[in-house]
């Protein structure tokens, strides 16, 4: 398999693309990426027999791009999928193709800004300071209340 | 025969005739596993399943589903009823058409487009194959000279005249029977058991008594083809009869696809009405010669 | 419904029993006459990109076999595929060959499966029983050869986890007589039964100029004259099959019918093509030590049952990967499915589903 890689940007990204629809490429997918540094890359991927040509462009986070469906009714999915999983704005892209709306689940697929800060194992709180255990203390109370042993009846 | 024996038997065949038919589609079951290489359920399935349903919780969407499902049931119910008494044949006929209307009618009652399509399905059923089921009873009447079912009990030769009505009502069988290609009101893989869609529990069970009388009718006006004075060989060759119509009944369903409701409609309105005019034509053609 | 241009819409799935998997589509019908359908995606979703990112890239083979049940095989070679793009690592010829075996069984129970599920959506209960039954043959094959019926993750990077012996070969051979014996006998059902042919010609079609505007794949794409073929392409280094002979099987009409010809004799292929592995086996390494981590970009192409399975990847020197991406042949096949349901009649809806062969947990992953 032959594949050629093809770095542009988003301006110039529309004759491209309209260069491999002459040619009669049939768009395989579209790919998203974080780069993690607040940009975006985003690969096309073409076939043509046995040839693939992948043509890449980076984009800044808040930067809408043009839709391809108008070439491709096929991508549709695809950027909605951009959208949903990386937030990247295409123009017209429906959102929740894959996700459900009001998950709370969005951008999946975003790297995580800082992971450093994430606290580690050892820092976790105590179970003694945490609200659980206040929560474990009623329910034993209430228990007791009832006549309940604590650790629950056998 | 005193008239109490005869009105014993009566009654045991009106309740048992469903059980009957239920049995005998169990077997039939039983017999389609085989020919697709399965084991396939207990011969009871059917009617362990029925007793299951009148056990479960009544759930309904509203109260004319239920009233409608019973008049399905009493109708044909009263249809077999007066075949059993021996009454008459039209009657018994149009009695049977509207206890399937109200079954359609029923699943008008509810929201379901499932049941909806199934119900418009099932009344184009009932256009497709009643007329041919009529001209049959028709041509059975014309021939033996009475409509009576007790009087066509006494004539012998409806089968020798009669074949091609024969083929005709197997016809009928296989849509009654909600086999392919002509199960389209049911259609499991599109509208998912359609008019039955919404019924459960011991409504679905309701339903189901009424389709086995209406199996035991079909089966009744089978028997018509064959009678002799000798008791034993009567029931014999009407068992024959039976087998042989679920046989071929079996087969067409085992080595066809469903075909769409159009062509349901066309089979049955050229293939079911020119058999029985062809029947017709030969009688007549041969009662003009003189050999009848 | 005398009222002429009543539009009722009537939803299917997401659970219906035409359908193995849940999708819902909402169809709009004038009579039983469909004029408008919406599809909706994503009772499948396992976020199985998202996991590829946080696994080990060796355990990344275990995650990819199961984005699918019935492709399962395909997937793992695809990601194989990927990461020895990547690593420069090439499999011994052996695992190669049997990793085509592994392919080919596989594409026998894909198509024997599907096969009998269109005769299922059309009522024809009695073939679709003898078609399952006949595919239990290829079954017990992957038990003998793997231990596991689906799911058998034989891949590892570098090659095979598992070799096929002397006697497995025999047996799989055997197998494959059995098979083709039974399967001549199925075909004839397929092809020339009077209500199947009814029930499938002229419906759904996709003509060739449609097919290559909607981007389909694999054998629907084959059954509207496009002959692609990833195997035949030259794409093919993930397997053995620049060592085996074969041509891909293309229909002209684009309809249902043509979709399940293509279907039938890709099964005779396949018979053929594995009766060509094995006269290719060899002695020899079956895997080879891989050292280094991913680095870099590449992406892989594979013909699975269902048409072009296509994996990106991206490394980062770590033991993790920066991206997967996964672009399954239904991906593309089911916004297709559009098309050819417009314009049909209800009762035909349910077996042009199952003509393209969806597989909705490989579109939703």
């Amino acid at each position: 398999m032959q594949v050629m890689e093809l770095k542009t940007t988003p301006e110039d990204l529309d004759s491209k693309i309209y260069k491999m629809f002459q040619l009669g490429a049939r768009l395989v997918v579209i790919t998203g990426n974080d780069l993690g540094n607040g940009k975006f890359e985003i690969i096309y991927h073409f076939s043509k027999g046995a040839e693939m040509t992948n043509i890449k462009i980076e984009i800044e986070e808040n930067r809408q791009i043009e839709s391809v469906t108008g070439l491709f009714p096929y991508a549709d999915i695809m950027e909605s999928e951009l959208l949903d999983y990386f937030g990247i704005k295409v123009a017209g892209a429906k959102p929740n193709v894959f996700l459900e709306a009001g998950s709370g689940i969005c951008t999946p697929l975003r790297k995580e800004k800082k992971p450093e800060e994430k606290p580690k194992a050892t820092e976790r709180p105590k179970v003694e300071d945490s609200p659980a255990k206040d929560l474990m203390s009623v329910v034993d109370k209430k228990l007791a209340n009832k006549g309940i042993p604590k650790g629950g009846a056998d | 025969m005193d008239w109490w024996v005869l009105l014993a038997i009566q009654i045991a065949i009106i309740v048992l005739a469903p059980f009957l038919a239920a049995i005998l589609l169990g077997l039939d079951r039983i017999i389609t596993a085989r020919m697709q290489n399965r084991v396939g359920p207990p011969v009871l399935q059917v009617l362990y399943d029925f007793f299951k349903l009148i056990g479960k919780k009544p759930m309904l969407l509203n109260r004319p589903q239920v009233i409608f499902a019973v008049l399905y049931l009493m109708f044909v119910a009263f249809a077999f009823v007066l075949f059993v008494l021996g009454l008459d044949l039209i009657i018994i006929f149009f009695a049977a058409a509207a206890g399937s209307v109200f079954l359609a009618v029923g699943a008008f009652t509810v929201r379901s487009p499932y049941s909806h399509m199934g119900a418009n399905r099932e009344l184009l059923q009932i256009a497709a194959y009643e007329p041919v089921f009529l001209l049959a009873l028709l041509l059975i009447g014309i021939q033996a000279g009475s409509f009576n079912v007790a009087d066509l009990y006494a004539v012998g030769d409806l089968m020798i005249l009669l074949p091609l009505v024969f083929v005709a009502l197997i016809a009928v069988l296989v849509i009654k029977l909600q086999k392919s290609p002509y199960d389209v009101a049911t259609a499991h893989q599109e509208i998912v058991s359609g008019p039955y869609i919404e019924y459960s529990g011991p409504y679905l069970a309701i339903t189901k008594l009424g389709h086995w009388y209406e199996f035991a009718l079909m089966l009744g006006v089978i028997t018509l083809f064959f009678n002799s004075d000798n008791i034993v060989v009567s029931i014999i060759v009407k068992i024959a009869l039976i087998a042989v119509a679920m046989l071929v009944v079996q087969v067409i369903d085992n080595v066809t696809a469903r075909l769409t409701k159009e062509r349901m409609l066309k089979f049955t309105a050229t293939f079911g009405i020119i058999v029985i005019a062809a029947n017709y034509a030969i009688i007549v053609v041969l009662q003009n010669v003189g050999v009848i | 419904m005398a009222t002429g241009t009543r539009i009722s819409v009537v939803p299917l799935g997401a659970q219906h029993p035409v359908l193995p998997e849940p999708v819902a589509l909402k169809l709009s019908l004038e009579e039983e006459k469909v004029v408008d359908v919406g599809i909706t995606l994503g009772y499948c979703h396992r976020g199985i990109e998202k996991a590829a990112e946080l696994n080990d890239f060796k355990q990344n083979v275990f995650l990819c076999g199961r984005v699918c049940g019935i492709c399962s095989h395909h997937h793992t070679t695809t990601y194989v595929d990927v990461i020895e793009t990547m690593m420069n690592i090439e499999a011994p010829e052996r695992a190669r060959l049997i990793r085509t075996i592994y392919s080919e069984l596989e594409r026998l129970h894909s198509h024997t499966l599907i096969l009998g599920l269109i005769a299922d959506a059309m009522g024809y209960e009695n073939l679709f029983m003898q078609t399952w039954r006949d595919r239990e043959i290829v079954m017990d094959l992957f038990e003998l050869m793997s231990g596991n019926r689906v799911h058998y993750d034989v891949n590892q990077i570098g090659g095979v986890r598992r070799d096929i012996g002397y006697d497995m070969v025999k047996k799989i051979d055997k197998g494959m007589d059995a098979l083709e014996g039974k399967f001549k006998i199925l075909s004839k059902s397929y092809l020339n039964d009077p209500t199947f042919k009814k029930r499938t010609k002229a419906i759904g079609v996709l003509s060739k100029a449609e097919a290559h505007t909607y981007g389909v794949v694999g054998p629907t794409a084959r059954g509207s004259d496009v002959p692609e073929d990833i195997r035949a392409t030259g794409d093919s280094h993930y397997a053995a099959y620049n060592m085996l002979h074969f041509t891909p099987q293309v229909e002209e009409d684009g309809d249902i019918y043509s979709r399940v010809k293509v279907r039938v004799r890709e099964c005779f292929q396949s018979i053929d093509l594995i009766r060509q592995t094995i006269g290719h086996m060899r002695d020899g390494p079956i895997a080879v030590r891989v050292q280094g981590k991913p680095n870099g970009e590449a992406v892989a192409r594979v013909e699975a049952p269902r048409g072009e399975l296509f994996y990106y990847a991206k490394g980062n020197n770590t033991n993790n990967l920066e991206r997967v991406k996964i672009r399954t042949p239904s991906y593309v096949n089911i916004p297709a499915l559009r098309y050819m349901i417009m314009g049909e009649e209800f009762a035909e809806v349910p077996v042009i589903i199952a003509s393209i062969d969806p597989c909705l947990s490989c579109t939703d992953r």
